[in-house]
């Protein structure tokens, strides 16, 4: 059975948790079966938090997993954490103003501004979850541009759904264009 | 309609307490359970019921039997440290027969121990944690949708026996988000307040008058005569007794009332196990890492099977005992040091071998931990699957 795992790593106020929810409701949306799982502390924000998608074909008998293929990373600190458990072959994705380096593996890394991004269009970095997951769907094919509409859509009230999709927009345009300066480079 | 959607563990435990008709909750929140209290505070005043937060987990199970016998089903939801005081009150509403639901998601102690990591340490407190020999029902749901059928069915027992209920699992299983049909709140809404039916009264009510093995139904407060309940032993109407032929038959009625399936959706769950050589017996999360070793241990050529209690007490005995007939090896597998595998031995023991595999740790058995355990008890793996490596 395919399966997939995608960790959201940063610190709790970034919207992790938030965001691995919409990622799952979002493959649940495309017919694909998923699971959640999240870790924080006890402070309401600025503690280590983290959001583990599960995303498979059909039912899991076991959805807990220790092996990362995907890992948005959104601080210094969670790069330094989870690296670790990225599979070999697997994704980090990180944002470049929130992590400056990420540990050297066998994965592929990039760093993205992200967050710039969503700040120069929106006025604000609030959504910036949502910019990483459009950015998730662009560069692995995991969920799809639409699925991950519709979550947004069915999650969010009135302006929040404008400004979120408005966000998923730019994350999935970041992942476009890293694809293609990939393409390009060979 | 009810729609498949993500839900957590704890949510779908709310849900099913409300859609089985519980209107009231009295709690004191606490990691890893607080989940479904927030739940019912914001869904209960929906539905017409009542939500408490109260100063401690002893009035919250006090209060739980007082809205109970007032005609309510009522819930409570703890963890460790909450359940180990609740004892006093599980043990007065298992004597007076009052139905109510307790759930405790369990994470690692002993005492304040690592609260938000997952464990399977309460099992024979669930069982055993309150003085004196009294009948309990645990049930043990091992996944999000299951969580919401056995809260449900565990209110349908409660009132059958007019027994306490505790629905026990994991911090995985009360944190974890996964897809699960649960019914929209718009119809939880439309079924409104509900109350259990007091039984019509001829002449003298008396609520420990046995018929067929089980207490009358309740009457509740307030419909019906007065009567009398107390945490004295007592005969048929409630009052104290210290007649020894009346206390002798009141306890060995009180303790032989619950049959070994309490309710029909709850027998064991048996995968693979009609030509198995070993049997894993696994509940709560544990069951699914068991699943998947078993799986992996097919794959690799030996007869593997699991067995999955979901009423962990009474314990499902004849099932265990007709398989132990057939299987000589029993794994059990627990984030513990061996709760239920204790029972396990007493049951098949005489019968079959029974060995263990357990993690306390703070971290849930993963399913290669559990295969690795099964090939070990099974000896040389079989020649067709000799040099594969462990998936």
């Amino acid at each position: 059975m395919n399966r997939s795992v995608v960790r959201l790593a940063g610190s709790g106020g970034q919207g992790v948790v938030l965001g691995s929810v919409l990622l799952a409701e979002a493959a649940l949306r495309q017919g694909k079966w998923a699971a959640c799982f999240h870790a924080f502390g006890p402070e309401a924000r600025g503690g280590a938090a983290r959001g583990d998608v599960v995303i498979a074909d059909g039912p899991l008998d076991y959805p807990v997993s220790q092996e990362v293929d995907v890992l948005l990373a959104l601080t210094q600190e969670a790069a330094q954490r989870h690296a670790a458990s990225v599979r070999p072959g697997g994704v980090v994705i990180a944002d470049t103003s929130r992590v400056r380096e990420v540990p050297p593996g066998p994965y592929r890394a990039w760093r993205l501004p992200v967050y710039r991004s969503v700040r120069e269009v929106l006025g604000t970095e609030a959504p910036g979850n949502v910019a990483c997951l459009g950015v998730l769907a662009a560069v692995t094919g995991l969920v799809t541009a639409e699925a991950l509409g519709q979550a947004v859509r069915d999650r969010f009230r009135r302006d929040g759904v404008a400004q979120n999709l408005k966000a998923l927009e730019v994350g999935l345009r970041l992942g476009r264009e890293l694809l293609a300066r990939e393409e390009a480079a060979g | 309609m009810a729609r498949l959607r993500l839900v957590r563990g704890n949510t779908a435990c709310a849900y099913g307490a409300l859609s089985a008709g519980c209107r009231f909750y009295a709690g004191y929140p606490i990691t890893p359970s607080s989940e479904v209290a927030e739940e019912m505070a914001r869904l209960l005043p929906r539905v017409g019921g009542v939500f408490v937060q109260m100063e401690d987990e002893m009035a919250s199970l006090a209060a739980c039997i007082g809205a109970s016998l007032g005609g309510l089903r009522s819930m409570t939801a703890t963890s460790g440290p909450g359940f180990t005081l609740m004892q006093e009150h599980l043990g007065y509403a298992a004597l007076a027969e009052i139905p109510c639901v307790v759930v405790d998601v369990m994470r690692l102690g002993p005492s304040t121990g690592f609260p938000t990591a997952p464990a399977q340490g309460d099992v024979l407190q669930a069982r055993w944690g309150s003085h004196g020999d009294y009948p309990m029902v645990v049930l043990a749901p091992a996944g999000v949708q299951e969580v919401f059928e056995l809260t449900a069915a565990a209110f349908e027992v409660a009132d059958r026996f007019r027994t306490p209920v505790v629905v026990l699992y994991d911090e995985v299983v009360g944190h974890m988000m996964e897809p699960a049909t649960l019914p929209e709140l718009s119809e939880l809404v439309a079924s409104g307040k509900w109350r259990r039916p007091s039984p019509p009264v001829q002449g003298t009510y008396l609520p420990y008058a046995y018929r067929e093995g089980t207490p009358p139904p309740l009457v509740s407060f307030g419909e019906g005569p007065r009567y009398h309940v107390t945490g004295l032993i007592h005969d048929e109407s409630g009052f104290p007794t210290q007649d020894p032929d009346e206390v002798g038959e009141m306890l060995r009625r009180l303790n032989g009332k619950l049959p070994e399936i309490p309710a029909g959706q709850l027998h064991p769950e048996l995968v693979a196990t009609g030509d198995a050589e070993v049997v894993v017996v696994a509940y709560g999360i544990t069951a699914r890492a068991a699943r998947a070793a078993v799986r992996q241990a097919r794959e690799l050529g030996v007869r593997a099977g699991l067995f999955r209690p979901r009423v962990l007490w009474p314990s499902p005995a004849t099932a265990l005992r007709e398989l132990s007939g057939r299987v000589g090896m029993f794994v059990v597998a627990e984030m513990n040091f061996g709760q239920w595998a204790r029972e396990v031995e007493r049951l098949v023991g005489r019968w079959a071998e029974v060995a263990t595999v357990n993690q306390v740790d703070g971290t849930p058995l993963s399913p290669q931990a559990i295969l690795e355990r099964v090939l070990e008890v099974t000896g040389p793996v079989p020649s067709a699957a000799a040099g594969r490596k462990i998936p």
